[in-house]
């Protein structure tokens, strides 16, 4: 796991470490930022948090690009590093079920080292989890694979029925990968299910409606999807959760790279959430995080000038 | 009111590609307004190149004043296209693909220029549920069995010829919300979001095609 400012942090909430907190004297922005952080997500907790949160991480090839790596290949790992800050943010705010796309059937059109390297990308992410990292043992989520299975190598597959397997009883939150995934594939599914049991005689034509169909979609159990979020400026959909999207979801198209996502991208996406409820507690925390903004445009301020003199 | 034809002319000069359908959704309540906006989205829409027009409002109010709408189509076409050599015929139909599904007779010698449908909540998800009703009976009667199902064979019950998926919807919401939108017909397509519930101006009909036109796919290469 990559060392992670964030993760560091939360392990000790009230006092942090001597050793792990920048310096207020020389540098006051890392050391704002670094407490600023954990202090937002504090405030934001107190308000209502979303249920369900899905991501589409697009923009790592074209980050890449932007900073001028050789592989481009690299993006994806910079892709991933941040999947853990962005799954660590949400499950510490208090998010029930963060659902990623991380493969598309699609993607299987890519050139095939590049598909090879996804895969076991995607494998060595697996054992991770097995392996209980840092991450599963914090939240004590448990992982579950949606989409076609049966498109993927071998021993992806293995590897993915063994990280379902290993965190099936944690109770926490549930982390949904979507691997090998369309939404309209998903849909197929669910049909063909339906349709198997009316051939089977457990239902009847008559009773197939909206909700039975839903029911044999791969997120069941899955509360209903509350925000899906685009990085990387695209404004469409690509074929992801459109049956739970399209009705009570806000949708944001936000206009940087998966691997810049963090928690600055993320908390006007949870404040605007908040603003629905207008409740007392969302005001108390709309100025609360008012209040932080303030502090730090003046710390940045400070720390450039400290910078320039 | 209306856009001057050389206005025109030049706004799509600049323009790569132009959607052959356009979608847009309609937050809230539908008043004479919106329908005189939608009369003249059609004006416009037409003379940009594009081929079907869908306007959704998550309600039946639409489609209930689908005879309203054409007559205003018909009163604002008389003025907007004085120049041109013929007047489009903009036909509306209030689609009702969940009740019954009308499929377009290409016999028809009255083909309109322009399709323009009407629709809401009823062609989403419960029409979804309707096609998989259809499939259960022909599994039933040995017409298809179940594992002939496939993406493409529903894409073909779904998407009937009347209403395809759109390349470029425009959404006028407070929020990026579907509102019921079909779930099936929205798998590549671009949204664009219009914040509020504002007018529709021909300045953003123009910004959404330069949006679009400047949208690059690369399904998922």
């Amino acid at each position: 796991m990559p060392p992670s400012d964030f993760t560091d942090t939360n392990q000790d909430d009230e006092t942090p470490s001597l050793k792990i907190a920048p310096n207020f004297l020389t540098s006051p922005f890392n050391y704002m930022s670094h407490h600023v952080q954990s202090l937002l997500v504090k405030i934001l907790k107190q308000g209502p948090i979303p249920q369900h949160l899905g991501f589409i991480m697009d923009g790592n090839r074209r980050f890449a690009r932007k900073m001028n790596y050789k592989q481009v290949f690299e993006g994806h790992f910079m892709g991933s590093d941040n999947l853990q800050e962005a799954l660590n943010i949400c499950f510490h705010l208090g998010v029930k079920v963060v659902t990623i796309y991380a493969f598309s059937i699609e993607n299987f059109k890519r050139p095939k080292e590049e598909v090879d390297m996804l895969m076991e990308l995607g494998k060595t992410k697996f054992i991770e989890f097995c392996e209980k990292s840092h991450l599963v043992n914090k939240y004590g989520f448990c992982v579950r694979i949606l989409g076609n299975i049966a498109l993927l190598p071998i021993d992806v597959q293995e590897a993915a029925k063994k990280v379902v397997d290993t965190t099936k009883h944690n109770t926490g939150s549930i982390l949904n990968i979507c691997v090998p995934y369309t939404s309209r594939d998903e849909i197929t599914s669910s049909i063909k299910s339906v349709i198997k049991s009316v051939e089977n005689g457990h239902m009847q034509i008559r009773d197939i409606n909206e909700e039975i169909i839903e029911k044999c979609l791969y997120t069941y159990g899955s509360p209903p999807l509350n925000i899906l979020i685009r990085t990387s400026g695209e404004i469409r959909l690509s074929d992801f959760l459109l049956w739970q999207c399209h009705k009570n979801c806000y949708i944001h198209f936000v206009d940087c790279f998966w691997p810049e996502f963090s928690l600055w991208e993320l908390l006007p996406i949870i404040l605007e959430y908040q603003l629905s409820y207008n409740s007392l507690k969302v005001t108390i925390v709309l100025s609360n995080c008012l209040f932080i903004w303030l502090i730090c445009k003046v710390m940045i301020t400070f720390d450039i000038m400290n910078r320039l003199g | 009111m209306f856009a001057h034809d050389i206005t025109f002319q030049q706004d799509l000069k600049i323009l790569d590609k132009i959607p052959k359908h356009l979608a847009v959704l309609f937050w809230g309540e539908i008043n004479e307004k919106r329908l005189k906006e939608a009369a003249q989205l059609c004006c416009w829409s037409w003379c940009s190149g594009i081929k079907m027009l869908s306007i959704y409002n998550v309600e039946d109010d639409l489609k209930n004043n689908a005879q309203l709408l054409q007559s205003y189509i018909d009163t604002f076409s008389r003025h907007f296209f004085i120049h041109e050599k013929f007047i489009p015929i903009i036909r509306v139909t209030a689609l009702c693909a969940s009740k019954k599904p009308i499929y377009s007779n290409n016999e028809d010698s009255n083909l309109p220029d322009m399709q323009v449908n009407l629709i809401s909540y009823a062609d989403g998800r419960p029409w979804i549920a309707e096609v998989t009703k259809n499939l259960a009976e022909d599994v039933i009667q040995g017409k298809i069995t179940s594992d002939e199902l496939n993406i493409e064979e529903l894409d073909r019950r779904i998407s009937v010829p009347h209403f395809s998926e759109p390349q470029l919807l425009i959404l006028f919401s407070p929020k990026i919300e579907l509102e019921g939108f079909p779930p099936w017909h929205i798998h590549l397509t671009e949204i664009f979001h219009v914040p509020g519930n504002s007018e529709f101006h021909y300045s953003i009909f123009v910004k959404a095609l330069r949006k679009y036109s400047k949208c690059d796919q690369r399904f998922g290469r």
